[in-house]
């Protein structure tokens, strides 16, 4: 403590502090603190914040005035401690004796007390308890003279409690001893209060900690809102912890009571449930649930009066899809959201703690969140539905990081792919990662937001979110893009990521794609550039964070060309070795310093959907035979399993069909059009060229056959002989003053 | 630079296309090809290094070339073809008068 006041923070700074931070957290308008005086009967006013009236407050205060328990006192039912009423409103204020048991058997020794007065209405959440009990908790430990001195103590209690379990509850020799049911509690309590003292000397709050769990929640789920309530202490009340999303807090009952939940219920839609949700402010009726967080999912005859703990409400613009692997995730999020209320609940209220292996579970936050991070993403099933194989190697460099990623499925077959590194590590980057990843999910589903096939525009309408948020100097680095496999596309736009990699299977070479962009949330407005990939069959995409250094050597890229040559026919193995030249062939560094996320998506489309089709109008003129070449080259990049073979009689035929519209169809006239349709199916491609040229009598058998030298020579009528030899189907339809429509179709070997 | 000749002998000469043939740029392939073929006694090497593509039309002029220079006395054939030219020969029947190699012209 010298060492402290020398270092300049006095006393009085310090419990000015103390007071400030009280009225801070509970909105409290005067706090006073009492500390014992010269008389040993007496508390003296130390220091009192807030506009107190002069003389209002008794300088002194009579310990015998004071009840021998500490729990939060209504200074309504004590007006000796307020003789003058200047906290005002007396039923929103309090008091809290400090005092701590100094032997084990002797009575409480009062070190203190604590009023606090409010002319609003105070709610002492059982987090809001937590902190009350955490702040009187060093109180004492200042006033009862070091931090050393306490857990002494605390280890001497813990070392009497062993001795209990050893040797039985409450036995002869142990009340002999001294040693009392209550000790045993009370060291409990006071270790457990070291524990979460210690969780939030590392900076994460219990409103953090919700926030996360929420975040993640609404991340799985897509919802646009959701809220925790928790059970009070006199049981009959749930307290509303923590709202989340969009709008609708106002509307929000602050209490609900327990009996308008039936007893059997262990979720259930808010439309069946209207009390719970007055304003209807968790959106369309129907869609919004209501789920009963408890130890146990209660059974179908559960009486009434169950008491549950908690409640987690969930607001959705969709339905909110109760798979398997959704209800699993909440499952997991009961456990721990209830674990934890408990645990405050037993704290605040005197009552046994949990065992010491029990509690060390449930405040290893970390862990915990890491558990639902990992299961927040969704099942990536849907990946290879759609012709992609994936890999993901995630390696946060504690237990949960500030790398990130999500896969999840669009309209139309696409797939949205985000990864994303945030300054920082532990809890606090998770929560702003989840708090990213649900604004993105977000934008890309919502109505008003920008076109999820606008990568630029909902990076940019991030950063708009987050430049705004009180977290923004926290620099985030992002890639959004989408997967089309329909299309055979990737669009991206990436601010400030790693330069993603593109593996060209058919060109044996790798691309180090156009990346940067700056920070988000670093400048209000930020502009973004988006870039459209063509992917074929074979390709594979790498997307990582600068935790993989490695991944941008040459030696890295020429293991992964080798592999992908390697294997060409087994993508598996592919990304299997990919997989493990990206995790170091396996040799995990002691202490990674950053986190390390790569995705790996090898493209593997099984063709393209049923009438898919596209369509060019060009005028009958060579010098637009270019804009054809294009319009064909894309079309066969869509065509995700085609041979060279296939490529090339496609793109080689088309053109000569459309040069022979020009030539002959349009012959002799200065101006007509050319339409060129393709139809796409999973197994063939077909298309039709039509020209409203001359048109002619077609005559199968007038084709030349190329097989003498009156033939072989010839320098025209190969066009239609080759068109025949390539396509596995052509049709002319031809007259003459009518035009003409050539339809093909050409069947790819690997479908059939 | 594309339809550039090189005479390598009095009776030998390599054109090289030095891109794809196409309707955009046949014509003059065309008058290039046609002006050595009238030539007598002429070996005309076609260098294709360059061009992956040769059009239908593409294929006929040179089919009515190799003719020409044969009915001359001479030859015509083909260097440097790769493997979608290859293709165009096979499919187009061309590879039944012309040879083809994908090695370099003699430069004798």
């Amino acid at each position: 403590m010298a060492a402290q006041i020398k270092n300049k923070t006095s006393l009085h700074e310090l419990f000015e502090t103390f007071l400030l931070t009280l009225m801070g957290r509970f909105q409290f308008l005067r706090a006073a603190i009492y500390l014992p005086a010269a008389e040993p009967s007496r508390f003296r006013m130390f220091l009192s914040k807030g506009a107190v009236p002069t003389g209002g407050l008794p300088d002194l205060i009579r310990i015998e005035d004071l009840p021998d328990e500490t729990p939060l006192l209504k200074l309504v039912d004590l007006p000796v401690l307020d003789p003058g009423g200047v906290f005002s409103r007396a039923q929103f204020s309090c008091a809290r004796v400090i005092a701590w048991t100094p032997e084990p058997g002797r009575p409480l020794r009062r070190q203190g007390i604590l009023l606090l007065g409010s002319p609003r209405p105070v709610r002492f959440t059982a987090a809001g308890k937590l902190f009350l009990e955490l702040i009187c908790g060093q109180v004492t430990q200042v006033l009862a003279g070091s931090l050393g001195g306490i857990l002494e103590r605390i280890q001497d209690l813990e070392r009497r409690s062993d001795l209990v379990r050893d040797r039985g509850q409450q036995s002869a020799p142990q009340r002999r001893r001294g040693i009392s049911r209550e000790d045993i509690l009370h060291s409990q309590n006071l270790q457990t209060l070291q524990d979460i003292a210690f969780r939030f000397k590392g900076g994460v709050s219990l409103q953090e900690l919700f926030s996360t769990y929420l975040l993640t929640l609404m991340g799985r789920l897509r919802l646009k809102r959701a809220a925790i309530y928790a059970s009070t202490m006199p049981a009959s009340r749930f307290i509303r912890l923590l709202v989340k999303g969009r709008s609708g807090r106002r509307d929000l009952p602050e209490t609900v009571t327990i009996d308008e939940i039936p007893g059997n219920l262990v979720w259930g839609s808010l439309r069946d449930y209207p009390a719970l949700n007055p304003g209807n402010v968790f959106g369309r009726e129907g869609l919004s649930l209501v789920w009963v967080l408890s130890r146990d999912a209660p059974p179908e005859d559960a009486p009434s009066d169950l008491h549950p703990d908690a409640m987690v409400f969930m607001g959705a613009d969709g339905d909110i899809q109760l798979t398997p692997a959704n209800v699993k995730f909440i499952e997991i999020l009961n456990q721990q959201i209830v674990g934890i209320l408990k645990l405050l609940d037993s704290v605040a209220s005197g009552h046994a703690a949990p065992g010491r292996e029990s509690r060390a579970g449930l405040l290893d936050w970390d862990s915990n969140l890491s558990v639902l991070v990992r299961e927040g993403v969704d099942d990536l099933g849907f990946l290879q539905e759609a012709g992609i194989r994936h890999r993901i190697f995630y390696r946060p460099a504690h237990k949960v990081g500030g790398d990130f990623y999500d896969v999840f499925p669009l309209d139309g077959g696409r797939i949205a792919v985000v990864l994303a590194d945030v300054v920082g590590h532990g809890i606090s980057a998770a929560m702003w990662t989840q708090a990213i990843r649900d604004h993105l999910r977000h934008m890309v589903a919502s109505d008003a937001g920008p076109a999820a096939s606008e990568p630029a525009a909902v990076l940019r309408a991030l950063n708009g979110v987050l430049a705004g948020h009180e977290k923004s100097e926290i620099p985030v680095s992002v890639c959004y893009g989408i997967m089309d496999p329909a299309r055979s596309t990737f669009t991206y736009a990436s601010a400030g990521i790693h330069f993603p990699m593109l593996f060209r299977a058919r060109a044996d070479a790798v691309i180090e794609l156009p990346a940067g962009g700056l920070f988000l949330g670093c400048l209000p407005d930020i502009q973004f550039s988006q870039e459209t990939l063509h992917i074929e069959r074979g390709d594979l995409l790498v997307l990582y964070t600068d935790g993989l250094h490695h991944l941008t050597t040459d030696a890295w890229r020429t293991e992964a060309r080798e592999s992908i040559g390697r294997n060409a026919a087994d993508p598996e193995k592919i990304l299997d070795e990919v997989l493990k030249l990206t995790a170091l062939s396996g040799e995990e560094p002691e202490s990674p310093a950053d986190d390390r996320t790569a995705l790996l998506f090898l493209a593997d489309f099984p063709g393209v959907p049923d009438g898919f089709r596209r369509r060019l109008v060009m005028p009958a003129d060579v010098r637009h035979l270019p804009a054809l070449r294009s319009f064909i080259a894309s079309l066969l990049g869509a065509c995700g399993n085609i041979s060279r073979d296939e490529a090339f009689a496609i793109s080689f035929t088309s053109e000569d069909v459309v040069l022979n519209a020009i030539q002959h169809g349009y012959k002799g006239r200065a101006q007509g059009v050319i339409a060129f349709e393709a139809r796409m199916a999973r197994d063939h491609l077909e298309f039709e060229v039509s020209d409203l040229g001359r048109g002619f009598e077609f005559d199968p058998g007038r084709i030349p056959k190329f097989v003498d030298d009156t033939d072989l020579y010839r320098p025209n009528g190969r066009g239609l002989y080759m068109m025949f030899q390539l396509m596995d189907e052509v049709k002319v339809d031809s007259k003459p003053g009518l035009g003409t429509t050539v339809r093909m179709v050409k069947y790819f070997k690997g479908a059939r | 630079m594309a339809f550039e000749f090189q005479e390598i002998s009095p009776t030998a000469g390599v054109l090289r296309t030095g891109v794809d043939v196409r309707p955009e740029n046949i014509e003059g392939y065309r008058k290039k090809l046609y002006e050595l073929c009238e030539r007598k006694n002429f070996t005309l090497y076609l260098d294709m290094a360059g061009a992956e593509h040769l059009s239908s039309w593409a294929i006929g002029v040179t089919a009515l070339a190799a003719q020409k220079i044969r009915q001359n006395g001479g030859n015509l054939k083909m260097y440097g073809a790769g493997d979608n030219l290859k293709r165009i020969l096979k499919y187009s029947r061309l590879d039944m008068i012309i040879e083809a190699s994908s090695d370099p012209p003699p430069a004798q």
